[in-house]
């Protein structure tokens, strides 16, 4: 309220009749979101069209793109062994990875939920590798610990177990690349945190009244009520696990065997070592086409598991 | 440390004899005609771009290189790019595909060869006064330098591929360092040598070096090309598989340090703990990585080189000889004289040679070499393995074989195997069905 | 009784375990950092914390890097990205966010369903065609493939982050300030700006760190070596250093993410608020 006032009071008093001016549409608006406007025809929309015609050429950006047909789409799924490699890898990543990190991001949150001292605390140390997330540091630290003689392994040798060949064993890369994005739970923790404490007490109070146990609130109250997030969490964490790049590059280089042959390396060898803009370009459609798919799959299915308060929208 | 003046001093001569005796010389397009249009002032300040890759050594001796040049030419900066090989491939064709490449660059003979089909990169060397191509070899150049009768680049150094043996090492597992090895003997000595220490291996590798072996082998054994100018194989299912069968067998039997182990090591070696805490003793490699490779082991191991493994019945030698890198100066620079004239002075001039010694394996430049064998900065052992290489040297490799799209295959199959995720019979099918529908796509493209 | 005895004994529970899980979240990076001051031979093959021997020039010599640049130019050049950047960013987002939240015009639902909708967009989809362009425009070896799409409002997720927030803000305000004389575009600046803080810095902080750690973007648009980014510099260093100096490779590791680390301690008020309060209602 004080701020209003001062607001107000600061406010010169001339030019009072302005008002009424806009009763039904406000054409300044569009002055507002002309930036953005722009942006979506020029960096965006006319990208993501020519990529489409693009996709029909044979074009190494030197000569003139040739027109093909559907020539890149007939190669990619008829005579490109790798095509099915990086999807199937990438297909394993998105499954195991996703749902591990949501369930752990979860679970944590519910953890620091309870009204513990040192919440700040915790939030902080589990957050801190996700700020870190993407970057080169992090890669170069993931090879550094999962190397066969590396940390990890060491340690492992106090305890009388392994040497596991993290990174060099084409049965277990994936995962220990999959483990570097559960480590980075933290973002989708501080969502879920945020969505449990708005989550009304009195829900609870009538459920301990009722006599249900903890474990069942859990599922029959904070579950549905958190959906929504989850819901959000789960798009997103999956349109960015289609596209992880970075830890494969890095670490493994797609290797070993190919087990680490994630989809954007593929599409980064494809167009930014062959220079086959057309080939990459058809590559990208078909990853857009996936990634839209599993959405609509999964926004389909939230009607029926995801609970809106006010009855959805 | 010692350094065999009088054995790169021999040679010299024969470098130039045997390169002479191997090669057509074709067209002398050493013409003077005009003068290159923009004859800079020479109190114009002018910056270049240089990019190459390399290991530590070759950044250092590089660079000393570059500060030197600012005496002779006090207008010129030069901006050194370099890093490590990999992933500098992309970064070259992205750059020149962009436009936006160095001035004078270095390039591996795959990609040039790839490169000067797609489009016009790199000025012709013949047409500039600027430079001087007098000392080397015509043969050499011929061979390498020149595409579409153009003098598209210059060998940075003559290269061989060669076993590089930490004798030391080598001596104190028994494992004979004077050996000429055939892929026989070498995976018997391989197996014993892990048998007896598990944590030893005889050979250091990544997958290039295993598919630089597989590609040998087929010479070898064919005394063909793999893969023909024509875009046909040059081997047969049989071929393939028993080389496949030797690499199936010598991985099993821990002649190589599992690959997925040394493969995080790819296109640097030297950066693997086996070969840095000396449980390895042989590297199969080129020459030139040989200063890398040394540098990262106690001051006093003794390094020496040998001849590559030649099979008993080889129908050819399958030593490599090429040039080590090559160096290019792009057609989109804005300062082509100035970036010519730098090449020719970092190529002939002895005092740059003298800098520079054999982090780029031996130069081609006879002057040059003279000098760097004078400064002591020619490693015996890098001499002994082009002399090797050179008196043994196998077919040249052609433009199809080096593509890096066919290449790719041979490592991926290489890779099955290796892992044991394929025998020899299926992988000589992959091989042979991938080729060939790659191959005719190549062309399709052409 | 009982309930609140079992309680305490849970969250005693609950706090071991939390201690016991972020030891482990964190580990790693006090591994990174007490190993850069170790040699090779503690790095590889010792599962001690602590160096037995402590090498203390490894910050000096990966700092200078082996030729004429070093991180000093990487991290000068990552300023110069990532300022702009930024600053774009949330200077477009806002005039954006404020045009949806706060104005009414024809289509509106139609852009906004599109703007949702490029929010789930993968960039990978956009990629390949966006090169060709700055290739063509001569943008690329420059910074201005990451300035320029900042500048117009291209991440969407920054605008609908601001929307959320504005909307949140009583509209009494916006009136009372235009019965007062503002036009909108003051009402945008004296009004709803100071109010719109915690939401600003969370746009600024996570624009900050994406385009800080960004390495796709990167590695695609800057070649040369005078211009690389800290990403790029650290995986030279990566590549091209020999095994000698592993200690440097990781002491630059721990640098390339210190100004992150920092910024999220100082920040993380503003940072954890603009997420949880305005990244999810509707």
């Amino acid at each position: 309220m004080s701020v209003t006032q001062s607001i107000l009071n600061k406010i010169p008093k001339s030019g009072r009749r302005k008002i009424k001016v806009r009763r039904n549409y406000q054409y300044a608006g569009y002055l507002y979101i002309l930036p953005w406007l722009i942006g979506l025809l020029i960096f965006q929309l006319y990208p993501f069209i020519s990529s489409l015609y693009y996709s029909f050429t044979d074009y190494n950006m030197v000569s003139a793109p040739k027109w093909v047909g559907l020539d890149n789409y007939h190669k990619i799924f008829t005579e490109d062994p790798d095509f099915y490699q990086s999807l199937k890898v990438t297909g394993i990543y998105v499954l195991l990875a996703v749902p591990v990190k949501l369930a752990f991001a979860l679970f944590v949150a519910m953890l620091l939920s309870a009204k513990l001292k040192a919440i700040n605390f915790f939030r902080t140390v589990y957050y801190l590798p996700s700020i870190l997330g993407g970057s080169v540091a992090i890669s170069v630290l993931w090879r550094f610990l999962f190397m066969k003689e590396g940390v990890v392994n060491s340690l492992l040798a106090r305890l009388h177990l392994g040497p596991v060949d993290w990174l060099g064993s084409p049965d277990i890369a994936l995962y220990t690349l999959g483990l570097l994005t559960v480590w980075q739970f933290g973002s989708s923790m501080v969502l879920f945190l945020a969505g449990i404490q708005q989550i009304p007490n009195d829900l609870y109070e009538a459920g301990s009244i009722d006599g249900a146990s903890r474990f069942s609130m859990f599922f029959r109250i904070t579950v549905p009520m958190l959906t929504p997030i989850v819901l959000f969490n789960l798009v997103m964490q999956m349109v960015n696990a289609f596209q992880e790049f970075t830890g494969a590059f890095v670490i493994t280089h797609g290797g070993p065997m190919k087990s680490t042959y994630l989809y954007a390396l593929k599409l980064y060898e494809e167009a930014f070592t062959f220079f086959k803009m057309g080939y990459a370009s058809a590559l990208s459609w078909i990853l857009f086409l996936i990634i839209m798919a599993v959405t609509a799959v999964i926004f389909k299915s939230s009607g029926g598991w995801v609970h809106y308060e006010d009855g959805g929208k | 440390m010692k350094r065999n003046k009088w054995g790169a001093m021999g040679l010299a001569s024969l470098l130039l004899a045997s390169l002479l005796g191997g090669c057509s010389s074709g067209k002398s397009a050493s013409n003077t005609s005009t003068n290159a249009g923009n004859a800079a002032n020479a109190e114009e300040k002018v910056t270049l771009r240089f990019s190459w890759w390399g290991g530590e050594d070759r950044h250092a001796a590089t660079l000393a290189a570059i500060e030197a040049y600012k005496q002779v030419a006090p207008n010129v900066t030069i901006e050194a790019e370099y890093q490590g090989f990999d992933g500098y491939e992309q970064k070259i064709k992205t750059q020149l595909a962009g436009k936006t490449s160095a001035d004078i660059m270095q390039l591996d003979l795959p990609w040039l060869q790839e490169l000067t089909k797609k489009g016009d990169f790199f000025v012709d060397l013949n047409t500039q006064p600027e430079f001087d191509a007098s000392g080397f070899d015509q043969g050499f150049l011929d061979n390498y330098g020149m595409y579409d009768g153009k003098l598209a680049a210059v060998p940075t150094g003559v290269n061989a591929y060669c076993l590089i043996i930490n004798k030391s090492l080598a001596d104190k597992l028994n494992v004979d360092s004077a050996a000429q090895w055939t892929w026989d003997s070498l995976l018997e000595a391989g197996k014993q040598l892990h048998a007896q220490d598990s944590s030893k291996y005889l050979l250091l590798t990544d997958h290039a070096a295993l598919r630089q072996d597989m590609v040998t082998m087929l010479k070898q054994r064919t005394g063909k090309q793999w893969v023909q100018e024509d875009y046909t194989l040059g081997f047969t299912k049989e071929d393939a598989a028993a080389s496949f069968d030797w690499l199936y067998q010598a991985m099993q039997a821990g002649v190589y340090q599992p690959l997925g182990e040394s493969d995080l090591f790819f296109g640097k070696i030297d950066q693997n703990p086996k070969w840095i805490n000396q449980e390895i003793p042989i590297a199969p490699s080129m020459s030139s990585i040989l200063p890398s490779l040394k540098t990262v082991l106690p001051e006093g191991t003794e390094v020496i080189t040998a001849l590559p493994v030649i099979a008993k019945d080889a129908k050819d030698s399958g030593v490599l000889v090429r040039p080590s890198q090559l160096f290019a100066v792009s057609n989109d620079s804005a300062h082509k004289t100035e970036a010519v004239k730098f090449l020719s002075w970092f190529m002939n001039d002895p005092g740059a040679a003298a800098l520079l010694g054999d982090v780029r394996s031996v130069p081609p430049v006879k002057a040059s070499q003279e000098a760097a064998v004078t400064a002591g900065k020619i490693d015996a052992a890098i001499t002994n393995a082009v002399e090797l290489g050179l008196s043994h040297a196998g077919l040249v490799d052609n433009a199809v074989a080096n593509n890096s799209e066919v290449q790719k295959i041979m490592d991926d199959i290489v890779q099955k195997v290796s892992y044991g995720k394929s025998n020899a019979e299926q992988a000589a099918d992959e091989l042979i069905a991938s080729l060939t529908s790659k191959l005719k796509d190549l062309q399709d493209r052409e | 009784m009982r309930e609140l005895q079992h309680d305490s004994k849970n969250s005693w529970l609950n706090y071991i375990f939390l201690i016991v899980l972020g030891l482990v979240m964190v580990y790693p990076l006090i591994w990174l950092f007490t190993s850069s001051f170790k040699t090779n031979a503690d790095i590889f093959g010792s599962s001690r914390l602590l160096p037995t021997t402590y090498v203390w020039d490894a910050y000096k010599l990966g700092w200078q890097g082996t030729g004429q640049y070093g991180f000093e130019d990487f991290f000068i050049n990552t300023l110069k990205l990532v300022i702009p950047t930024v600053i774009f960013t949330i200077v477009s987002s806002v005039l954006v966010a404020y045009g949806f939240a706060r104005f009414n015009f024809p289509l509106k639902t139609l852009l906004f369903s599109v703007m949702i909708a490029t929010l789930m967009l993968p960039n990978a989809s956009v990629m390949i065609p966006r090169y060709i362009l700055f290739n063509k425009l001569g943008w690329l070896d420059t910074y201005l493939p990451f300035i320029i799409p900042a500048a117009f409002a291209t991440s969407a997720f920054f605008i609908y982050l601001m929307i959320q927030f504005i909307r949140g803000l009583p509209r009494d305000l916006d009136e009372a300030a235009t019965i007062d004389g503002c036009n909108s575009f003051t009402v945008l600046t004296r009004v709803l700006l100071p109010l719109c803080k915690p939401a600003i810095f969370s746009v600024g902080i996570f624009q900050f760190m994406w385009t800080w750690n960004d390495f796709f973007n990167s590695i695609i648009y800057i070649s040369s070596v005078s211009k690389f980014t800290i990403s790029l510099g650290l995986r030279l260093s990566l590549d091209a250093s020999s095994a000698v100096s592993w200690n440097q490779v990781l002491a630059m590791s721990v640098v390339s993410i210190v100004p992150c680390v920092l910024l999220f301690f100082f920040c993380q008020k503003y940072f954890v608020e603009g997420i949880s309060t305005t990244g999810l209602k509707g």
